[in-house]
């Protein structure tokens, strides 16, 4: 379901520490997702239906 | 039984075995020693179903012979991604904790293929549990790393990956995969098959592993656009199973599809030029004027401005973390074979819920910017991957070696396509060296049809879907 970016060249360097790497990543996202600024009534892409 | 009956088009397949060339039971069992023999040295069988299979076929020739006839599909041999559910089978998802698992009912694109009469030969490697962690290495998977049937030392692609290579290699005339973000389109483009990712909601996820269940969508690995069409009309349609289900079902009709040139196909010149692998440049540049020759209308445009990197990330965490939390918290996770996998799966646990409700609420604005958009274009041409498959040893997170131009064209489109729930298919067009690389196309939610008449007039005059690898 979910592919891997594919790299073009060269080796990843070593990752000492694969935990914070993904809390890195995760606020990486994070942070991004801040600095987007939308509209107090934007309403999140899934509705519930009864 | 000749070597071109294991790369012939399903409509061949079917009238052949209509005219009595020969029987179900011949072509399956051709086909069950082809993937028993070849499917390993891809890493691409996760389990053969051959009993199962001849039982099945020998159904399947009974109703031939009392001229029942059901469809394109029936007689047709196929494989399933080893996420999806087969009764009383073994349905492991890639991953090392599930093997072994047995559920006891079939998913819902199962029973409505065999309800067509389509045959069950196996089912197929894939990533562990599709990826949903972030993986740092093609050997992220009970099977071992899905391997390229075009050059063994390369990536089948992920995370459909046996279904990419066993369609390639002639071991199934099609397969079923699934794509949460990039999984069909990927390794259909490295492994020189037509993938089609169909809208989210058209094909019900009943009885296949969740991994998002917002992003989830079941599709096909196929020799052809017109293939695809034939097995998407089968799976497709509504099913109270599936909360995520649209409602709808697919009829393949490309006939009734607009003229080509009534037709007017949104691309970004640097994503054939600068953005592309040196070595798929000239492929991706005569791809497109194969389709400018067509008769569209290629205009060029951007993809709506969003992070969709920074998006479809809590999506994907919030979301698996929530499906797999006891795998996580039981510690059953460290079985993964991918540390990089086990590490953004316990991460993820720790996702913020504003984060992923930020997430979700952007992504109601890319819902929105993709209506737009497509009242402007009726579908995107763009490359599926910009260059082919990597080395299989080498890692996935490794830093490309070229900067990436500040035109970053349709750079987005696998996360922005799968945000927005859009279809898309991805045709071979041409080779980077000895690998194959594809082309995509993208409309907007179910007009399936028209990316595929936009694929079958692209197969008409191109012949690179139906190029075959040495085996």
């Amino acid at each position: 379901m979910l592919a891997a970016p594919v790299p073009l060249l060269a080796q990843a360097p070593a990752v000492e520490d694969l935990a914070a790497l993904a809390k890195s990543q995760m606020q990486a996202n994070s942070d991004r997702l801040k600095q987007f600024k939308i509209e107090i009534s934007v309403e999140p892409a899934f509705a519930f239906k009864p | 039984m000749t070597d071109d009956v294991f790369f012939a088009p399903i409509t061949d397949l079917n009238a052949r075995l209509r005219r009595k060339e020969f029987t179900c039971q011949e072509l399956t069992r051709a086909y069950l020693d082809r993937i028993e023999r070849l499917g390993p040295r891809y890493n691409a069988l996760a389990l053969l179903l051959k009993e199962e299979a001849i039982d099945k076929a020998k159904d399947v020739d009974k109703e031939l012979k009392r001229e029942r006839y059901r469809g394109m599909l029936q007689g047709i041999p196929y494989g399933a991604k080893d996420l999806l559910s087969a009764k009383g089978q073994p349905t492991g998802w890639g991953a090392r904790p599930y093997a072994g698992q047995v559920f006891d009912h079939d998913a819902t694109v199962i029973k409505k293929l065999a309800g067509t009469g389509a045959v069950l030969t196996s089912k197929l490697a894939m990533v562990e549990l599709a990826g949903g962690g972030g993986y740092r290495f093609p050997a992220a998977s009970v099977s071992g790393p899905g391997l390229n049937p075009w050059s063994r030392s390369h990536w089948s692609g992920g995370s459909s990956s046996g279904s990419a290579a066993a369609v390639a290699a002639g071991l199934v005339p099609f397969a079923l995969g699934s794509e949460t973000s990039g999984s069909i389109l990927t390794p259909a483009a490295f492994c020189g098959v037509t993938g089609l990712r169909p809208t989210y909601g058209l094909v019900s996820r009943y009885g296949a592993m969740a991994l998002s269940w917002t992003l989830d969508k079941i599709g096909v690995l196929g020799r052809s656009a017109e293939d695809c069409g034939y097995v998407l009309q089968t799976i497709a349609g509504s099913d109270a199973k599936d909360p995520g289900s649209a409602g709808k079902s697919f009829y393949y009709a490309p006939q009734f599809a607009r003229p080509l040139n009534e037709m007017t196909v949104a691309y970004a010149p640097v994503d054939f030029d600068a953005a592309a692998d040196p070595s798929a440049k000239a492929a991706f540049q005569t791809a497109l004027e194969v389709v400018r020759s067509l008769g569209v209308k290629l205009v060029e445009a951007k993809i709506p401005d969003f992070p969709y990197g920074a998006v479809i990330g809590p999506v994907i965490s919030g979301e698996s973390a929530s499906i797999f939390e006891e795998l996580i918290r039981s510690g059953k996770v460290d079985q993964l074979d991918d540390k990089k996998q086990i590490a953004g799966l316990k991460a993820s646990l720790d996702l913020p819920a504003t984060d992923y409700l930020k997430a979700m609420r952007v992504r109601s604005l890319i819902r929105e910017a993709f209506g737009e958009f497509f009242a402007q274009y009726d579908a995107i041409v763009t490359v599926s991957r910009s260059g082919p498959a990597s080395r299989v040893s080498q890692a996935l997170d490794a830093p490309g070696g070229r900067p990436a131009p500040a035109d970053r064209g349709f750079a987005g489109i696998i996360p922005a396509g799968n945000l927005a729930g859009l279809p898309a298919l991805s045709m071979p067009c041409g080779f980077a060296g000895e690998l194959p690389v594809g082309l995509q196309l993208v409309a907007r939610a179910f007009n399936e049809n028209l990316i595929l008449a936009i694929g079958k007039a692209f197969q008409e005059r191109t012949d690179w879907h139906t190029k075959r690898p040495k085996i």
